[in-house]
C-alpha cells in the first residue's frame, strides 16, 4: 500500500508542474481547494463530537451493537458486514497462526472532510457543525456515488427495495448524551467526548504503555484528512480493515478538477468564438475570390 | 434483406428490425421490474458493487459515443469546414438519441428516479456528479435545438425554424463547452477513489483521458454512422470525408497514447503491466485493441486511403473505448466479484436496440442528407 501512496503523490506533483505550465491554473485551483477544506466546519475541530475505540480494551461483548439496534429501531440480523439494518458491527480478527487477535468496531468514521458529502450531487449527506455526518433522506436521488466514494465502505443500501435509501451511522446526533453505543460499553473500550480530549487520552494511553499500540499512533488523527472516530489497535491497522490513507482529504483530489470548470467554460467558449470569427472571414474571402 | 409482413399494419419489416424490437421490448420489461420489484430481484448490484453495468456501460460509454455531435458541429459551424456538412445531421441525431438513452438508463439505475430534478434545487458544487448531471441535462436540450431544423423543415414550421437558426452559433458554442466539461468530468467522478482503484487506471489525469478518448471515439462513431447510413440510404461514399475523419481519429488516438504512456512512465508504474494479473492483461488488451491497433492501421498510407480499413480502425477504437470504460467501472474498482444479471443486460441491450431502431426510422423519414443544417449566416 505504501508504494501506491508515494506514486500517487508523485503523480500529483507531476500535475502541479504541468499545471504551472498551463498558466497557473493549478495554483488557483489548489488555493480554492484549501479554502474549501477550511470552510464548512462550525465548531473548532478539537471541540467536535468524537468517539475513541481502543481495540485492546474491547472484549467483544457486542453490547454496543445491541444498543445501536435498540436506539435506531433496527431489526436483528445475522450479517458479516455493515448493512442497511446494521450501522455498527464488531468483528474478530485473528492472524493465521492464531498468535494475534483483535476485535474491531465497524461504523461510519465521521470524517473531518467527508468524501461522501463532497460527492453527493444533491447535498443529502453533510457534516453538522458539531461533527456528525448525517443524511437527509428527502433529498437523496439514490445515485450511490457516496457508497462509491467512501474509503471505509460505510454507506449501505437496502437492495431488496425498489426505492431504497442510504443507511448509515449518524452518531446519534439527536441524542443529548451522545452515541448509544459508547454509553453502554462496559469496558471503556469505546468512549465519547470532544475530539481534542479523546486525542489526548489516546496519546496518554500510548505514552503510558510503550510498545502496546501499533506504531504508537492513533488511527484517524490525520488519515484521509482526519476522522472523528479515533482508533487504537494492538495489531496492524490494515489487519483490522483500516485502509492505509495518506493525509490529504479525499475531496481535495476532485477539487482541482472542479475548480477549473469555470476556466473551461469561459476558455473553451472564448476560443471557439475566436475561431468562429477568424474562419468565417477566411471562408468569406475564399468565396469572394472564387 | 429478408422481411416479415405484418397483416395488421400491412407493412413489411426487416428481420433485423423485428429482432431489435423484440430486444427493446425485453428491455422495457426488465426496466419495469426494476421499478416495481426491487434491485436484488433484478440486478447483481450490492453494497460492495454499488455501480454496475448501467453506470459502466450506459453512462460511461453512452456519453462518449455521442461525442461525434459536438465534434462535427464545431468542425462545420465554428471551423467552417463545409466538407463535413452532409454528415452533420446524422451525427447530431445519434448524439441526441445517445443522451436520451443515457437519461433513461439513469432513471433505471437511480434509487429515487422520480427525484432526478433534485439536482436543480439541492445543488452541490463540490460534486463532479452534480456537474455531469447538469451538463447532460443542458446538453440534451442543446442537441435538441441543434437537431430541430430538419424536423421543423418537415413540419413546415418556418417561423420557428428561422428563430432556431438565429441563435444557432451561440448554441453550438455552448454545446462544445458543455461537452468538454462533462466528457472530462465523467473521469473526475473517479478521482475521489485513489485507494479503491487499481493504480494502472487511477491517475489525476483521468478527466483528460476521458475527454481525449471521447473525442477519438466520436470520430469512430461518425465513421460507423456514415457507413451505416450509406448502407441504408445507398448513394456514393464520400472518400474525402472518410479520410478526413480518419486523420482526426489518428491524431486524437496518438495524443491519447502519449498521455497514457507518459503518465505510466512518470508514475513508475510500467512494471505493473507485466505482473501477470488479470487487471494488467485487461489493461493491455484495452490499449492494444483500442489505441495501438487503430493507430498502426492508420499509419499505413495505403490503408489510410481505404474506406474499408478506415471503418475497421473506427470499429476498433469503439471496441477499445468500451473496454476502457468497462475496465474503469467494473475491473479497476475494488469490490465483490460482479457480473451483470440477465435483466441488467436486457435493459442495456434493449435501450441501445431502441436507439438503433429510431435512428433507422429517422434516416428514412427525416431530411437528414439534403438542405442546410442549423446555420446562422
Ligand atoms: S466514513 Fe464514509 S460515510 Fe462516514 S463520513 Fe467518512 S466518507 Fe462519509
Ligand atoms: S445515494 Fe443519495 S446520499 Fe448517496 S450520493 Fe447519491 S444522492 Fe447523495
Ligand atoms: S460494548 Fe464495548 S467492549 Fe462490548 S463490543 Fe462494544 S466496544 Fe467492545
Amino acid at each position: 500500500m505504501n508504494k501506491t501512496n508515494t506514486s500517487n503523490l508523485s503523480r500529483r506533483d507531476f500535475l502541479k508542474v504541468t499545471g504551472a505550465g498551463l498558466g497557473g491554473l493549478m495554483v488557483a485551483a489548489s488555493a480554492a481547494g484549501q479554502a474549501h477544506a477550511a470552510s464548512g466546519e462550525g465548531l473548532p475541530l478539537p471541540e467536535q463530537w468524537a468517539l475513541l475505540y481502543d481495540a485492546t480494551k474491547c472484549s467483544g461483548c457486542r453490547e454496543c451493537e445491541k444498543a445501536c439496534k435498540r436506539y435506531n429501531n433496527l431489526p436483528e440480523e445475522d450479517v458479516e458486514d455493515l448493512s442497511g439494518n446494521t450501522f455498527t458491527l464488531i468483528k474478530l480478527y485473528q492472524s493465521e497462526d492464531g498468535s494475534e487477535k483483535s476485535f474491531r468496531k465497524y461504523q461510519c468514521m465521521h470524517c473531518v472532510d467527508p468524501a461522501c458529502a463532497a460527492s453527493c450531487p444533491v447535498s443529502a449527506l453533510h457534516k453538522l457543525e458539531n461533527g456528525p455526518v448525517v443524511y437527509d433522506s428527502y433529498k437523496c436521488i439514490g445515485c450511490r456515488y457516496c457508497m462509491q466514494a467512501c474509503a471505509f465502505g460505510v454507506p449501505r443500501y437496502d437492495w431488496s427495495l425498489a426505492y431504497p435509501f442510504i443507511r448509515k451511522c449518524e452518531m446519534c446526533y439527536h441524542r443529548e448524551t451522545g452515541p448509544a453505543c459508547a454509553e453502554i460499553c462496559p469496558k471503556q473500550a469505546l468512549i465519547f467526548g470532544k475530539r481534542g480530549d479523546l486525542l489526548e487520552i489516546a496519546k496518554l494511553r500510548i505514552a503510558v504503555n510503550p510498545g502496546k499500540y501499533y506504531e504508537d499512533r492513533v488511527y484517524g488523527e490525520f488519515e484521509g484528512g482526519g476522522t472523528s472516530v479515533l482508533i487504537l489497535s494492538g495489531v496492524p491497522f490494515e489487519a483490522i480493515g483500516l485502509p492505509a490513507l495518506d493525509h490529504q482529504p479525499l475531496p481535495d483530489r476532485t477539487q482541482w478538477a472542479l475548480n477549473i470548470v469555470p476556466v473551461i467554460f469561459f476558455g473553451v467558449g472564448g476560443v471557439m468564438h475566436a475561431i468562429y470569427e477568424a474562419t468565417r472571414r477566411k471562408a468569406r474571402k475564399q468565396a469572394e475570390e472564387a | 434483406m429478408a422481411s416479415i409482413t405484418f397483416p395488421i399494419i400491412k407493412k413489411k419489416v426487416s428481420i433485423g428490425a423485428v429482432i431489435l424490437m423484440a430486444l427493446a421490448a425485453l428491455g422495457v420489461f426488465a426496466a419495469f421490474f426494476r421499478w416495481i420489484d426491487g434491485f436484488s430481484q433484478v440486478s447483481n448490484l450490492s453494497d460492495s458493487r454499488p455501480w454496475g453495468l448501467w453506470i459502466s456501460f450506459d453512462l460511461l460509454v453512452g456519453v462518449p459515443i455521442s461525442a461525434g455531435a459536438f465534434i462535427l458541429a464545431a468542425t462545420v459551424h465554428i471551423f467552417h469546414i463545409e466538407k463535413y456538412k452532409p454528415i452533420l445531421r446524422p451525427a447530431l441525431l445519434t448524439g441526441f438519441l445517445g443522451y436520451l438513452l443515457v437519461i433513461i438508463a439513469l432513471l433505471v439505475d437511480l434509487g429515487q428516479p422520480q427525484r432526478i430534478w433534485h439536482m436543480l434545487i439541492y445543488r452541490n458544487l463540490h460534486s463532479p456528479l452534480f456537474e455531469v448531471g447538469m451538463c447532460v441535462m443542458t446538453y440534451t436540450a442543446v442537441l435538441f435545438l441543434e437537431f430541430s431544423p430538419p424536423v421543423l423543415e418537415k413540419l413546415g414550421w418556418t417561423g420557428l425554424l428561422q428563430a432556431v437558426k438565429k441563435i444557432s452559433i451561440p448554441v453550438v458554442i455552448l454545446g462544445v463547452t458543455l461537452s468538454t466539461m462533462h466528457q472530462s468530468s465523467l473521469g473526475s467522478l473517479f478521482l475521489i477513489v485513489p485507494f479503491k482503484m487499481h493504480p494502472l487506471w487511477y491517475t489525476p489525469l483521468l478527466p483528460l483521458l476521458f475527454l481525449v478518448s471521447a473525442i477519438a471515439v466520436g470520430f469512430g462513431m461518425v465513421i460507423f454512422e456514415c457507413t451505416l447510413s450509406h448502407q441504408v440510404m445507398g448513394g456514393e461514399v464520400r472518400k474525402d470525408i472518410f479520410q478526413g475523419l480518419a486523420k482526426g481519429m489518428l491524431a486524437t488516438l496518438s495524443v491519447l497514447l502519449a498521455v497514457k504512456l507518459g503518465d505510466l512512465i512518470y508514475a513508475g508504474e510500467l512494471g505493473l503491466l507485466l505482473d501477470g494479473s488479470l487487471q494488467s492483461k485487461l489493461f493491455i488488451l484495452e490499449n492494444l485493441v483500442g489505441i495501438i491497433l487503430p493507430i498502426a492501421i492508420l499509419l499505413v498510407p495505403k490503408l489510410r486511403r481505404s474506406v474499408r480499413w478506415i471503418f475497421r480502425a473506427g470499429m476498433l477504437t469503439l471496441i477499445g473505448l468500451i473496454l476502457y470504460r468497462l475496465n474503469i467501472g467494473l475491473v479497476s474498482m475494488a469490490g465483490a466479484p460482479y457480473l451483470p444479471s440477465w435483466m441488467e443486460l436486457s435493459v442495456t441491450v434493449g435501450l441501445f436496440s431502441a436507439g438503433i431502431l429510431v435512428f433507422g426510422l429517422a434516416l428514412k423519414h427525416l431530411p437528414l442528407e439534403e438542405g442546410e443544417c442549423a446555420h446562422g449566416d
